[in-house]
């Protein structure tokens, strides 16, 4: 039974931990807009080129080479 | 379309007195919506009230106006505030500090950060009171067992560690409901929070005493469990909420079309900044409000205040979204977009059923502060009763009299069903103005509608991008009238009108009108002038129906002028889900009738192939109403959906009147319910859904009072312990809940019986002769 004096502060600090950890997530916004972030891979590169410059409707690509 | 003008003005007249009650003599009163997220219980309302009403005003010298010059409603169901005040004594700024005094902050209606912090404080606390939950239940397990292996001394270390984890969720997560309950006992109206805090103190006082004398009876995973589901309630029904009062706000009436900058680009809507330069074009609708550029134009502003006259605006006069150009371009600077603008201020305002209090919602309230009190007085005699038959069960009996009891699942069942079915209505395009419209939608036994603008339209179906013709009108000209010149004369006088007919008539015309009258349900005459050859007048034109002029009646308009006559034949097409629709309406309803004041060969060919067996064609308004008025003194519930202002004075009888965003504004004024899009399927959605939430609120008021009324005796008896006590409530309000939430689904028990025709739209030509027959039909001819 004396590795109950180990085993149960363990746990207690797991559990710190695991709180400490959602804590941090919810705070860095890690549950917003969650379907937007399984589509970010698929998004071309220049969505914010295109964004920015609003005014104009075609958008030409910038050569990077 | 016939119409008798002396009922118009009646109806004018009407219409002019109830807007008027509503203006105050001064001018300086200000609207406002708040969000409060604190509200959950309908006695919120009650102390959001009160502590605005007693606000101290500025300026009161003078005391002796009594009545203070604020009003104030509370929507517990969308969380909202709906304020009008006098701007001289009171501020925005100050009613807000009121409201946060009382324990209410509040934001303005707009405003989306602090929505999104109440979010992450709930998520906060449903983790850690979720994730407690499971760790004390971890530690209180071995306690269950009471095997010989555990020592007593372990024993109670393992409570001593579930205690200590529970007191952490307690602290953290249950703080809402001890925030609720101090509000509600400092307006001294005890509702759910009271309930939620008393058990709460009650089962970790007990515990704690029981874990000092060493015993280790105790009741900690009970409690962290009761939070956790509690809070996963609450946050459930907020995030409802949240999503009827965000499609609330979505619904605004302007198009997805690109627009055009001055210089010739294009941009879509989103992208549409402040200091823009737009054009609109003749016909099109304004998407910002600002101020005219460059040159003068004629405008619209019928959408948003109901004026049917054409404005002359020169450039730097105001214009508002919503607006129709009728002639020249339009240019502006956009000054205000979105939720800015006028438009979007009156479509918040057109959701007058929120505003609304019920009286049922009412009783409600009163209900559930009755019923904590009679909880309460319940737990206290059988506490008493308990510590003669057996002392050491007394606490633990009157814990879960209090524990089981759940006045929420009461007061939640009618605001979260009600809320639920707005949201479902708004997505389809469905606006509710009146209170208890719902309520009276579902009563609905027997329908009337309108034929034109209802079921049938005149838009063509396509329309080339430069030319504007439409393509299903046939002109016959008489005299030296020639089709070109009688086209553009029509084009000239319908410009700007709204019935659905005119649509049909618009053609481009570069020809002037002088002294244009509209005379209700007969025409239009004017003066029509050559603008090309200095204004040279080409005499005064007439337009209405044959028998006006007194020649052979038949299906057509015509125009009659110095040159000759010209008779328009406009074929009407079917709305594209017509019949459709009235194979469901016939389902839901037991009576339908089609009233028209059009031709009868015309009504009987729709009402034939909508399968629609009563038709009364060549109404007058006043026969329409009188028809209402007879069904209704049968005991019927009548529901008139129409359009025009020939429907006004029926829709103005009618138990539900419903009539379209694009009809006139007179029919808007009477009716109930505003369909945003043309959609007849819309219709028997209505009906499903507000017959299904009426089901829905019978039987979570049913549920809850069964719930109550089996559960609170059987926890008297001591049957049933604390920890399934705690389950119980939490679950019947969150069944409550899931039930109201059945509302939101889409599939609203479409009958799969219905035969669904072909949707290609049914054209209606005068030459297809082919009139009713078979079935039986009553027509006023």
């Amino acid at each position: 039974m004396n590795i109950m004096l180990v085993l149960i502060p363990i746990s207690l600090l797991l559990i710190a931990v695991a709180i400490y950890a959602f804590f941090w997530a919810v705070d860095h916004d890690q549950f917003e807009q969650l379907d937007r972030a399984a589509r970010s891979p698929l998004e071309d590169d220049l969505q914010p080129i295109a964004e920015s410059s609003s005014t104009s409707a075609q958008v030409t690509p910038v050569d990077h080479a | 379309l016939q119409i008798d003008p002396s009922a118009v003005t009646a109806v004018n007249a009407k219409v002019m007195n109830e807007s008027t009650q509503d203006v105050e003599p001064t001018q300086n009163w200000r609207e406002a919506t708040l969000i409060v997220d604190a509200i959950h219980c309908p006695s919120c309302a009650w102390i959001i009230e009160h502590a605005v009403k007693q606000m101290p005003r500025l300026n009161a010298s003078d005391a002796s106006v009594i009545d203070k010059p604020i009003e104030v409603r509370v929507d517990v169901s969308m969380r909202m505030v709906y304020l009008r005040f006098d701007a001289d004594h009171y501020s925005l700024a100050m009613i807000q500090e009121q409201l946060a005094n009382a324990g209410y902050p509040a934001r303005e209606s707009h405003a989306q950060q602090l929505q999104q912090s109440q979010f992450k404080r709930d998520l906060k606390a449903l983790f850690l009171a979720g994730f407690g939950t499971m760790q004390a239940m971890m530690f209180g397990e071995p306690l269950y067992w009471r095997n010989a292996d555990l020592p007593p001394a372990t024993a109670l270390f393992f409570a001593w560690l579930s205690a200590l984890i529970t007191f952490a969720v307690v602290g953290y997560a249950a703080k809402r409901f001890f925030q609720g309950a101090k509000r509600e006992w400092q307006a001294r109206r005890p509702a759910m929070d009271t309930l939620i805090c008393c058990s709460i103190l009650l089962s970790s006082g007990l515990s704690m005493l029981s874990l000092i004398r060493g015993s280790s009876e105790v009741y900690f995973d009970a409690i962290a469990m009761f939070v956790f589901v509690l809070l996963a309630g609450r946050m459930l029904e907020s995030n409802l909420i949240q999503r009827a009062r965000t499609s609330l706000h979505q619904a605004k009436p302007i198009s997805n079309a690109q627009l055009e900058l001055l210089d010739g680009t294009c941009v879509s809507p989103q992208a549409l900044k402040l200091g823009m330069q737009l054009r609109a074009h003749q016909g099109e609708t304004l998407v910002a409000d600002g101020v005219v550029l460059n040159h003068a134009c004629q405008i619209s502003t019928a959408i948003l205040d109901g004026e049917s006259a054409r404005k002359h605006l020169q450039p730097g006069a105001q214009v508002h979204a919503g607006s129709v150009v009728l002639q020249g371009d339009c240019d502006y600077l956009v000054q205000a977009i979105g939720g800015q603008t006028k438009l979007a201020q009156i479509a918040e305002l057109s959701g007058l059923a929120m505003r609304a209090r019920l009286p049922s919602a009412q009783r409600q309230s009163r209900l559930a502060t009755q019923f904590t009190l009679v909880v309460l007085v319940l737990a206290l005699l059988s506490a008493l009763t308990w510590s003669f038959l057996q002392a050491d069960r007394a606490l633990a009996v009157s814990l879960s009299v209090i524990t089981v009891a759940c006045p929420c699942a009461l007061a939640l069942a009618l605001p979260v069903t009600r809320a639920m079915a707005y949201a479902r209505l708004q997505r389809s395009g469905v606006l509710l103005l009146r209170a208890n419209a719902l309520e009276r939608l579902s009563e609905i036994d027997c329908l009337a509608l309108d034929k034109t603008g209802t079921l049938t339209h005149f838009t063509p179906t396509q329309v080339s991008a430069n030319n504007r013709e439409p393509c299903d009108v046939r002109v016959e000209v008489s005299g030296s009238l020639d089709v070109v010149l009688a086209k553009a004369i029509v084009g000239a006088m319908e410009l700007g009108s709204r019935h659905p007919l005119a649509s049909a008539l618009h053609w481009p015309s570069t020809l002037g009108v002088r002294d244009l009258v509209e005379h209700a349900g007969v025409g239009i005459s004017a003066e029509l002038v050559d603008q090309s050859e200095n204004g040279r007048s080409l005499g005064h034109w007439q337009l209405a129906s044959p028998t006006f002029f007194g020649l052979a009646d038949r299906d057509a308009i015509v125009l009659k002028g110095p040159l000759g006559t010209a008779h328009f034949v406009v074929e009407e097409r079917l709305v594209d889900d017509a019949i459709d629709a009235a194979g469901r309406l016939r389902n839901l309803l037991p009576e339908l009738a089609l009233l028209s004041g059009d031709h009868t060969n015309r009504v009987a060919r729709i009402a034939n192939s909508l399968g629609i067996e009563q038709f009364f064609a060549r109404l007058q308004p006043e026969q329409k109403r009188a028809w209402v008025d007879a069904q209704q003194s049968l005991g019927k519930k009548v529901m008139m959906v129409g359009d025009g202002i020939n429907d006004a004075i029926a829709l103005a009888a009618a138990h539900l009147s419903v009539s379209f965003a694009h009809g006139s504004p007179l029919a808007h004024a009477q009716s109930d319910v505003l369909l945003l899009n043309d959609k007849l399927s819309n219709l028997p959605m209505m009906l499903e859904v507000a017959r299904k939430s009426e089901r829905i609120c019978q039987q979570n008021l049913w549920f809850s009072k069964a719930y109550n009324l089996l559960m609170i005796p059987c926890a008297m008896l001591g049957w049933i312990g604390p920890t399934l006590a705690a389950l119980g409530m939490a679950l019947s309000s969150l069944l409550v809940t899931l039930n109201a939430a059945r509302l939101l689904r889409e599939s609203t028990a479409v009958p799969s019986a219905t035969v669904r025709p072909e949707k290609t739209a049914v054209t209606l030509t005068p030459e297809k002769t082919a009139v009713a027959q078979g079935s039986t039909k009553r027509v006023i001819a």
